[in-house]
């Protein structure tokens, strides 16, 4: 974030087209790794917060940083409430809408 | 692109002085509290900056390193996240005392605008807290730094945490510490706010 080397990489990534399954297996693979769920079931119905997996506040940035270090983007902190956090579906919609607005216009 | 450029710019920009906000408001006092001067910053109110004035008498640097005094990262990191936390401090509370409080430690000499902002001298560095309520503290829950460079006394670090975002009770910094035009310590900090804390 602060010297050439990252932002000559988020150059690179907005102007790489991610997939959406790129974008949830991301995800996926946060949730497994930095938040240790491991093996536990995880889909796009997936509740972040209440019920499934039960995440505070400091897990959905967790969810948040893990994605963006991992894609190599940032993401418009500001945006970021209960709905788009709603489920592992909705924090994927959201990534991959941000991704795909050209920067001037978020 | 992703990274604004700006912002990042904005991060290394120096304190100034004549503009400070009441380090009195602060939960965390001497001896540990490691800001001199501070100041909101940015168009939206999102920044703050200060400094930390460090004469190498601070008891830390009898031990990190015998005969050989290196700044901590950690209160580096300490230093920018007490920064953080005066966002979400309203710098008018209780600004009366806060004067009162400073007026009554602040060298003689020191200008009446410098007052609320000024070092503690050394000899108060050990002074006992003021008894005045503090507001709830925000607690530094998630740090993720990167150290470019050792840090000797006597310096003057210039200081700015950035408030990226926040997601419930929990606000992320970007923040970073120079001495001059180096970096010597940047990276992201996030800190739980008290309940109905607001930047």
């Amino acid at each position: 974030m602060l010297d050439e080397r990252p932002r000559a990489i988020a150059i690179m990534a907005a102007t790489t087209m991610l997939s959406r399954d790129t974008v949830l297996e991301t995800v996926e693979r946060v949730l497994r790794n930095d938040l240790k769920f491991g093996q536990a079931p995880i889909c796009e119905q997936t509740k972040l917060v209440g019920g499934d997996l039960h995440l505070d506040s400091l897990d959905l940035l967790m969810v948040v940083t893990g994605t963006e270090k991992a894609l190599a983007i940032k993401l418009p902190g500001r945006r970021i409430d209960g709905s788009v956090m709603s489920t592992v579906g909705t924090f994927v919609d959201f990534v991959c809408a941000e991704m795909s607005t050209p920067a001037g216009k978020r | 692109m992703r990274v604004d450029p700006e912002k990042d710019r904005r991060l290394d920009a120096p304190c100034d002085p004549s503009r400070c906000a009441a380090l009195d408001a602060l939960p965390q006092q001497p001896p540990f509290r490691f800001l001199t001067t501070a100041q909101r910053d940015g168009k939206e109110g999102d920044a703050i900056r200060g400094t930390w004035v460090i004469d190498g008498r601070e008891p830390f640097f009898a031990g990190h390193f015998p005969g050989d005094p290196v700044l901590p990262g950690v209160l580096i990191a300490e230093a920018l996240a007490q920064l953080a936390g005066l966002l979400f401090t309203d710098p008018t509370i209780d600004s009366a005392s806060a004067h009162r409080s400073a007026t009554a430690t602040a060298p003689a000499s020191a200008p009446a605008s410098a007052l609320d902002c000024a070092a503690a001298p050394a000899s108060a560095h050990h002074a006992a807290p003021a008894l005045a309520a503090k507001p709830a503290p925000s607690l530094l829950v998630g740090i993720d730094m990167r150290y470019r460079a050792v840090v000797r006394p006597p310096v003057t670090l210039s200081l700015c945490s950035r408030l990226d975002r926040m997601i419930g009770p929990i606000a992320e910094f970007e923040v970073a510490a120079t001495l001059g035009e180096q970096r010597v310590a940047d990276g992201r900090l996030s800190l739980r706010m008290p309940d109905g804390a607001a930047p």
